[in-house]
């Protein structure tokens, strides 16, 4: 056991970037510029496009850029600083999250992350298949425009695109993707750029600046979902992060990678929208005669996004149940996502994603961002992080201080946004609208709780926290190779 | 443990060699072949966060700003 544990931690190791230890400093290889193209890669996505589409008619052409530039700095920065835990101490964020929500309490992020991937992960197979529809479509006009459960060519794009080749890249190995990050998206930039650009040759700046914004949704709702829509990245950082060599490069790259792709993307599709009346990139694009560029982006955006989300599902279940095999995890977690390439309008189940998003995750992260920065002051016991009975397990292995704080925080920030929503009873609840019309939901609950889990939260949990009825003998040094605790054991 | 205010080790290794075997959750050998003392080389600093997240936070009040300002 001692053998094989020792090789898993080495990036030559077939089982690099598979173990649920702490990633050591000398085999963390991703610099500054590597993590810049892995979190621009992350959203590189076709729902960037949709953000930008989703309040450009509201706004207009300069509210649109305005709100997305403001919104995806403001949204970008909150993930990037709660993946700064995971680069300083090389372990994955639900490892890490336990210093706050206690062993198990981490867990609920785990349940989060993997229930939202599936949602997610459906999202973008679902586009990769009807854009695969449109670029057949273009080459042979007899083709079938089936998009029900099938054989047919949308079931190909989208499984294949979406499930299939992510599956076999981190079946193969997590370094495949920052190996596809390196080349494709640069590549996938310049194709976004020329996307720009053709749509300024067909629609001038003139006259797309000349549509008077309709006023349907208000200035704080366009920020608002481009802040959950970026902080949606929260549970992947911590995954991902612990490869970076160093902080600063964890930081800059995927604070700038995210938000300059959040930016460019969106502010494309907000022109597209207003030029073509619909946000869906695969019928603007092919309709824009871009086919070939856009089906490129379509691919390799909706490759690598899976593969990153698919690899956090994986290490957050590892995280969960250490003893299960990473490739059977690999396999397992795919299954559950297809379903969701046949359910349901994209427009709507992108609005019940982001309600999901903010209401959930902006209080469960603003609490982690609470503990980490302002209690914790960076500083963390990593063996603590993995026992029981230590400072992190408070009751039972769950934080309950945190824990109502989280759940006051949800209610918040359904009381701001619920009326924004599509849920019916979100909405009833949502009477806080004129609050929100000028502060927004996710970045207030995240603040919010944050300060509010520093000043009395952790106190809260700390005072309810059970105690062990004795404690044992430590350790002797050297003894290292004591046998952990019964049916826990990696 | 009887204070509420959390404490860091002043050695990760020190700290791991206390913790009764028993309680590990994972193989402690394993554990102490990879655990190593954070990094501060390589760290942003703190105020340089916090200026940070001020400054982000002033775009989008800005930005809420000029939107009304200009009677959009």
């Amino acid at each position: 056991m001692a053998t094989e544990a020792l090789d898993t931690v080495e990036p030559g190791s077939a089982h690099y970037g598979q173990d649920i230890l702490p990633l050591p400093r000398k085999d963390r290889y991703a610099g500054t510029l590597l993590m810049f193209w892995l979190w621009a890669g992350g959203n590189v996505l076709l729902t960037t496009f949709l953000l930008g589409g989703y309040y450009a008619s509201a706004l207009g052409l300069g509210g649109m850029i305005v709100a997305t530039a403001a919104g995806s700095l403001l949204g970008c920065l909150w993930p990037a600083l709660t993946g700064l835990r995971s680069a300083r101490y090389g372990v994955d964020e639900y490892i890490g999250m336990r210093s706050t929500f206690g062993t198990y309490g981490s867990y609920i992020g785990v349940v989060l992350l993997v229930v939202i991937n599936f949602g997610w992960i459906g999202i973008l197979s679902q586009i990769a298949g009807n854009s695969g529809i449109s670029a057949v479509r273009e080459l042979s006009a007899t083709a079938s425009g089936s998009t029900g459960f099938g054989a047919n060519w949308f079931t190909l794009f989208a499984l294949i695109c979406g499930i299939v080749i992510p599956v076999i890249m981190l079946y193969i190995s997590p370094k495949t993707v920052f190996r596809l990050v390196k080349w494709a998206v640069p590549l996938l930039i310049v194709f976004a750029v020329i996307l720009l650009g053709k749509l300024l040759a067909d629609f001038s700046w003139g006259r797309l600046a000349a549509i008077r914004p309709d006023h349907s949704v208000t200035f704080a709702y366009a920020i608002e979902a481009a802040v959950a829509y970026n902080i949606s990245w929260f549970p992947y950082m911590g995954s991902w992060n612990r490869f970076a060599k160093t902080q600063k490069a964890a930081f800059w790259g995927a604070w700038g990678g995210l938000t300059v792709v959040s930016i460019l993307f969106a502010v494309i599709g907000g022109m597209a929208a207003l030029a073509f009346k619909t946000a869906d990139p695969s019928a603007w694009a092919t309709g824009a005669g871009l086919g070939i560029p856009a089906i490129f982006i379509i691919v390799f955006s909706t490759i690598i996004n899976c593969a990153m989300l698919f690899y956090a599902s994986v290490m957050a279940l590892k995280v969960a149940i250490p003893k299960v095999s990473y490739h059977l995890v690999v396999l397992l977690v795919a299954i559950p996502s297809i379903p969701f390439l046949y359910q349901g309008t994209l427009s709507a189940k992108f609005n019940d994603i982001l309600t999901v998003v903010g209401a959930l995750e902006a209080p469960y992260w603003g609490i982690a961002l609470g503990d980490y920065f302002l209690l914790r002051r960076e500083r963390l016991s990593v063996p603590d992080l993995y026992r029981r009975n230590g400072p992190y397990w408070f009751t039972s292995g769950f934080n309950l201080g945190a824990i109502v704080i989280w759940v006051l925080g949800v209610a918040a920030w359904l009381w701001l946004a619920g009326s924004t929503t599509l849920i019916s009873w979100a909405q009833s609840f949502g009477t806080g609208v004129g609050v929100y019309n000028v502060i927004t939901a996710s970045t207030p609950v995240i603040l919010g709780c944050a300060l509010a889990y520093h000043a009395v939260g952790h106190r809260l949990g700390w005072a309810l926290r059970s105690r062990p009825a004795a404690s044992a003998p430590a350790r002797p040094p050297g003894a290292a190779g004591a046998r952990p605790a019964a049916g826990e054991g990696d | 443990m009887n204070d509420s205010r959390p404490q860091a080790p002043a050695s990760q290794l020190q700290a791991l060699r206390a913790i009764p075997a028993r309680d590990m959750l994972v193989d402690p050998a394993r554990l102490e072949a990879v655990l190593e003392e954070p990094d501060d080389d390589g760290r942003t600093s703190s105020l340089a966060l916090a200026g940070w997240t001020i400054a982000s936070l002033a775009a989008a009040v800005g930005a809420a700003i000029w939107w009304v300002a200009t009677g959009r």
